[in-house]
């Protein structure tokens, strides 16, 4: 893998259903890794944070995701936070007994 | 079974009322996340890796159909169709919400259940031997003595908070099918010469980072003792058990850091103070008074049924397959203990759908007086079939998905959820689990591989008890990519052992095939189809498995006199 750069984002589990989401920029909470605020310095991570752990309404288990972003864009991440961002719909094998996520 | 009073009704009516109240307060932001997490845990309540996770206990494995029912409904109704019991003979729910989960409480409270003390550190959910009561090897029932230690640990104040959670594990048995080497607290009760009750007691054990059997500290601890050696071994523990480091928390760490013979020299001690205070002596009123619950069911004389052995030998070759591998003899002539295995093709280990709980609830009440068993290997048990209904419950049984006839055998394999569900895992334990099993099936069924225990834990947390498998997989992550270490040797039983790791790590597409290499290497080496796994790498040692599982194109070493 080329030289990374190290990217942030912010990420928490949804208060109601414990799912999976990523603060927005505009301070939403996103189910898309994709559509998640990724912050290059520190100074935003941590305000953004700050934020996050204060939204208790919504949600708890704030915490920052480190990506390593390659230089052809790839991203690295640990295997839990990838697993976090692949969520619960790609979670393990499709076995077709279990009742869909909106229960 | 043991049916609740009107106290212990009241007691978890109460707490599920009370944790309704906590989730609305929460919830309309009265409480914030810091003051709701230890009530939410308190209750069973975890937050996974992507949802809420509500671990229901099972005192002891057992199950009424009534109850096995109500955690159909449950899951249907409140979950994704689906739960998954575990190692601790517990059952987890892996999406609910959080609104629902005061009404899932209400619900476990209306069949005499709950959530309590299923997380936290505190005395967790007591396990035993899953043929408990019906065993041919049994002195003593451990089941009314589980109960008496669930009573006596439930809400305790004094140990609501100790260094680290607390498992015990009692066995009645000669062979150990609880694994009580590996708790902090084992017991075995047994008979002394004149047939009084006792246990031995054990202490220290425990998986995690640091496996360690238990030591015996007590050869024999007469019955009335029992609540009050328990409650000396807490206190010693509460008081000396280290909280500044989670990792060195366990009472295993106090008793490497003490030595054996100062924990119990300090325990002997406490419990002399203790002995004889009138809330902790079980009277043998007390005794009988919980015995009843558990006394043997009505059985029909039978003595004229056909056999067990009749059965494996039939024309019948699934069913006697199935018999083989998932039938155990009875302590009644003419009825026999049916362990359900929940290792099928389709499903994760331990898993179970809503059908099939509501079908195990429809056997069980057809089949074995209304009641089922959970183990430590995720299977379920029918105690009390009868061998001429065998092959009615087993056509039963293959119509939900419930008749793989492995229990035992390398593909009834153990495993936690993994980083799939986990969010301590570092590693999947479900999709290795699926490979593993694919990959040995025919093997299995063409080389009649005997017993050979398989287990797998995502961390080093090891709720897959891969300490203790014949063959373990761990699985840790190595910059952010899912890898798995092998150990060979580990062993629950009375013959217990720590497995120790083989060799270099493996990447998720090489452990399935690693592990194979094991197998072919154990069926070169034994001496014959009596030998088991375990008991020839008790006899050759790692080495030829090792050369077996890393040699770039080795064959195992030939075969060595024992």
């Amino acid at each position: 893998m080329a030289a990374t750069r190290l990217q942030f984002l912010v990420s928490a589990s949804r208060l109601s259903d414990g799912g999976v989401v990523y603060l927005h920029r505009d301070r939403r909470w996103v189910e898309s890794f994709d559509e998640g605020w990724r912050h290059d310095d520190a100074a935003s991570r941590d305000g953004e944070l700050v934020f996050a752990k204060s939204d208790e309404a919504h949600v708890c288990n704030a915490h920052v995701v480190e990506v390593g972003v390659a230089e052809d864009g790839a991203l690295r991440l640990s295997a839990r936070e990838r697993f976090r961002r692949e969520g619960a719909a790609k979670v393990r094998v499709r076995l077709g007994y279990e009742r869909p996520a909106d229960h | 079974m043991y049916r609740y009073d009107e106290h212990d009704l009241r007691l978890v009516q109460e707490r599920a009322r009370q944790f309704r109240d906590q989730v609305a307060r929460r919830l309309s932001g009265a409480l914030s996340e810091e003051e709701f997490r230890p009530l939410r845990l308190q209750n069973g309540l975890y937050i996974q890796l992507h949802a809420y996770m509500l671990r229901i206990a099972i005192p002891y494995g057992l199950l009424s159909s009534a109850q096995l029912r109500k955690l159909a409904h449950i899951t249907r109704t409140y979950d994704r169709g689906y739960g998954h019991f575990t190692t601790r003979q517990n059952l987890q729910l892996n999406w609910v919400r959080l609104e629902d989960v005061p009404t899932i409480l209400d619900e476990l409270a209306s069949v005499e259940m709950h959530a309590i003390q299923t997380s936290g550190n505190c005395v967790r959910n007591v396990t035993s031997d899953p043929f408990a009561g019906v065993a041919r090897d049994e002195d003593v029932d451990p089941r009314p003595y589980c109960e008496l230690l669930r009573q006596y640990s439930t809400f305790h104040p004094e140990f609501a908070y100790l260094p680290r959670k607390f498992k015990i594990a009692v066995t009645g048995s000669r062979h150990d099918r609880a694994a009580i080497a590996v708790h902090d607290i084992g017991l075995r009760a047994v008979r002394d010469a004149t047939g009084g009750i006792g246990f031995e007691v054990f202490v220290g054990g425990g998986q995690g980072r640091t496996p360690v059997l238990a030591t015996c500290i007590r050869t024999f601890l007469p019955e009335r003792h029992l609540l009050s050696y328990t409650e000396a071994i807490l206190r010693v523990y509460n008081q000396l058990g280290r909280r500044d480091n989670i990792y060195k928390a366990r009472i295993k760490i106090l008793l490497n850091e003490l030595g054996a013979a100062e924990l119990t020299r300090r325990v002997e001690e406490e419990h002399a103070r203790i002995a004889d205070d009138e809330g902790l002596v079980l009277t043998d009123d007390e005794i009988q008074r919980v015995a009843r619950h558990f006394e043997p069911a009505v059985y029909e004389q039978l003595e004229a049924s056909p056999t067990i052995d009749g059965l494996v030998l039939g024309k019948d070759r699934t069913l006697a397959r199935w018999v083989e591998a998932n039938v155990v003899g009875h302590r009644t002539p003419g009825y026999a203990i049916v362990q359900i295995s929940l290792k099928s093709e389709r499903l994760p280990p331990g898993d179970a759908t809503h059908a099939q709980l509501d079908a195990v609830a429809d056997l069980a009440d057809r089949y074995s007086f209304g009641r089922a068993v959970v183990t430590h290997r995720q299977n379920l048990v029918l105690t009390d079939v009868k061998i001429s209904d065998l092959a009615a419950l087993h056509a039963d049984l293959a119509r939900v998905e419930l008749a793989s006839p492995n229990v035992g055998r390398v593909t009834d394999i153990v495993a936690c959820p993994g980083l799939d569900y986990c969010d301590l895992a570092n590693a999947r334990s479900i999709p290795v689990a699926q490979d593993v099993a694919a990959r040995l099936r025919s093997l299995e069924t063409e080389q009649d591989l005997g017993p050979i225990t398989l287990n797998i834990s995502g961390c080093i947390n090891a709720c897959g008890h891969h300490h203790v498998g014949n063959l373990g997989i761990l699985g840790i992550d190595k910059l952010g990519e899912e890898f798995y270490q092998l150990t060979l040797g580990g062993d629950h039983t009375e013959t217990a052992a720590i497995g120790k790791i083989l060799g270099p790590s493996f990447a998720a597409t090489e452990i399935a095939g690693a592990v194979e290499r094991a197998v072919r290497a154990y069926l070169a080496l034994r001496t014959d189809r009596s030998e088991t796994f375990l008991a020839v790498v008790r006899r050759v040692g790692p080495a030829p498995f090792k050369e077996a599982v890393y040699g770039a194109h080795s064959t195992p070493t030939q075969r060595t006199a024992a």
